[in-house]
């Protein structure tokens, strides 16, 4: 009578047991899953916050042609840009007159770097007196970690040289905005309790 | 008495086989129950997450396209807002260097999302306005055709808005309350003694009862003439709000804060809140104002020393005058006009132009 109960005992804890190892199984899989659908939602993140600072780098009023209030977003003015990327340059920005516009940036561009890089005309074009003024690759801003998982995207602009009157002769470029994952972290997206 | 043991054995057993089925099924019920809860918890955050991810783009969009009106569909939920963020559910999130007036607190089906670009004289910044069209806005004080030619002339108020214009101040006294869970009255003078009628049940509504003083006459008024008062229902009238005078702010500007155009008047007509509208305008748009103005001064440079012709129309000189908006609002506006004239001697001289 012992024995049997103690086999009746032994069959419902092997039954129990077999439950939560079948329930266990499940949720390793289901944390699997889970895993894969978080790692999923960090790159849609990730992407959307680079079409963010893409959109936010073209459409810069201190980067775009403007007449008055009229502003040419699909066009890059060359005097502001080198304006802005002399603001910006790595050198100065310990210098308090400089640190402050580099830093009021960071918020909106974060762990990114942003490029003007001329296209057309290729080579060293003539400059204002006929003389060779070459056009490097601008750098507007730069804040990105050399190791980060990185994204391109590339914004085609025409590009005026104020130099040269009146901008009749107009240059072509793209705004190379790369943004870099660690963008992420710096994104500020972290639960709040409260207001 | 070996019939009545095993009788008593079988009791036993049988009682002890509920309590194990009792404890292992609550035991059960209690990890189930859990993963639910967690699982419920961890959905609503998500939710809240993507819908803060969602409204980045929309700020972005907006902040990049002025003159244009969304009405954008959202799952009922709470919005809070301050100067440098906001949050959705439990998810906050960083709104970066873009200009959000809307009040402290948005709940509603459906957003309206408004933007209009700051020009001072040249372009700084687009605002961007939110509100709900559960939220009532009450313009006192102006005739329908006032109301068009200060408020609503080249980019007009979005339609969805919910407005009543109420040409005398004694009219006040008819309005029905319609159970708007924000009431704000725009009003162009005596906010202070402005007493809603009693179906408003002012007390109930408390920090949701707001009020500004636009004393504008006429359109031009909002470009540095005058000064905005931003008031909240106090015990049994409207008080002024009033900004921690231990804050970089003047006394002036403790109370009230100067109209800086009309795209920023408007601003404090969707931000009910004085705090928050002075953030934004000292802390984001004047910050940015400067920052732009830095680089046309530096273009001018540029420009006046490659080109030596057009050196007398093009010195950063030009913009020193551009002070600070805030602090003297009055000599900010006059030396926009200085500089508009500048700008225009630059298209006669076919120099390229200042701005």
């Amino acid at each position: 009578m012992k024995k049997k109960a103690q086999i009746q005992m032994m069959e419902t804890v092997m039954v129990l047991v077999v439950f939560f190892f079948i329930i266990g199984i499940g949720l390793v899989f289901f944390g699997k899953f889970q895993q894969g659908a978080i790692k999923q939602s960090q790159t849609e993140m990730f992407e959307k916050r680079a079409v963010d600072i893409a959109l936010k780098a073209a459409y810069l009023p201190e980067l775009a042609c403007s007449h008055g209030q009229d502003i040419d977003y699909n066009c890059v003015d060359l005097g502001k840009v080198l304006a802005f990327s002399a603001n910006m340059d790595k050198q100065k920005r310990k210098d308090p007159a400089y640190s402050g516009f580099f830093q009021f940036y960071t918020s909106d561009f974060t762990t990114s770097r942003i490029v003007l890089r001329i296209i057309y005309p290729k080579g060293q074009p003539p400059g204002q007196n006929g003389d060779i003024s070459p056009y490097p690759v601008f750098t507007i801003y730069d804040n990105a970690p050399e190791m980060a998982k990185k994204m391109k995207s590339f914004v085609p602009v025409t590009v005026i040289d104020p130099l040269r009157t009146k901008g009749k002769d107009k240059l072509f470029g793209v705004l190379e905005i790369e943004a870099t994952q660690a963008l992420l972290e710096n994104a500020a997206l972290q639960p709040k309790t409260g207001p | 008495m070996a019939c009545s043991n095993k009788t008593k054995k079988a009791e036993i057993e049988v009682q002890f086989n509920w309590i194990f089925i009792l404890i292992v099924g609550g035991l059960i019920l209690f990890f189930f129950v859990s993963i639910i809860q967690h699982q419920g918890r961890a959905s609503e955050q998500k939710l809240s997450v993507q819908l803060s991810s969602e409204f980045d783009l929309i700020f972005t969009g907006q902040s990049v396209a002025a003159g244009t009106t969304n009405i954008i569909s959202i799952p009922k939920t709470q919005i809070m807002f301050d100067c440098d963020s906001y949050i959705v559910g439990s998810a906050g999130k960083s709104l970066g260097n873009s200009i959000v007036f809307s009040p402290k607190m948005i709940e509603g089906n459906s957003l309206i999302s408004w933007t209009l670009s700051w020009n001072v004289p040249f372009k700084v910044v687009n605002f961007i306005y939110l509100t709900v069209p559960e939220n009532k806005y009450y313009f006192v004080g102006w005739t329908e055709d006032e109301f068009q030619q200060i408020f609503n002339s080249t980019y007009p108020m979005p339609g969805n808005m919910n407005i009543q214009i109420v040409p005398a101040l004694q009219d006040v006294g008819t309005l029905q309350h319609q159970n708007n869970p924000r009431v704000r009255f725009i009003v162009k003078s005596g906010a202070a003694t402005l007493v809603p009628p009693a179906s408003f049940d002012a007390d109930s509504l408390g920090s949701r009862l707001t009020a500004l003083e636009i004393p504008a006459e006429k359109p031009e008024d909002l470009y540095g003439k005058i000064y905005l008062k931003f008031f909240k229902w106090g015990a049994a009238s409207f008080e002024a709000d009033n900004i921690d005078t231990s804050q970089k702010t003047s006394q002036k500007t403790a109370n009230s804060f100067p109209s800086l155009g009309r795209e920023a008047a408007l601003g404090a007509i969707f931000t009910d809140d004085l705090e928050l509208y002075s953030c934004n305008m000292r802390e984001k748009a004047e910050k940015r104002f400067g920052l732009v103005k830095r680089i046309y001064q530096q273009r001018a440079s540029y420009i006046a020393e490659n080109l030596p012709k057009c050196i007398n129309y093009l010195s950063s000189g030009f913009f020193d005058a551009l002070g600070g908006p805030i602090e003297d609002p009055d000599a900010f506006f006059a030396a926009i006009a200085s500089l508009e004239a500048a700008n225009r001697n630059t298209d006669r001289e076919s120099c390229p132009s200042l701005y």
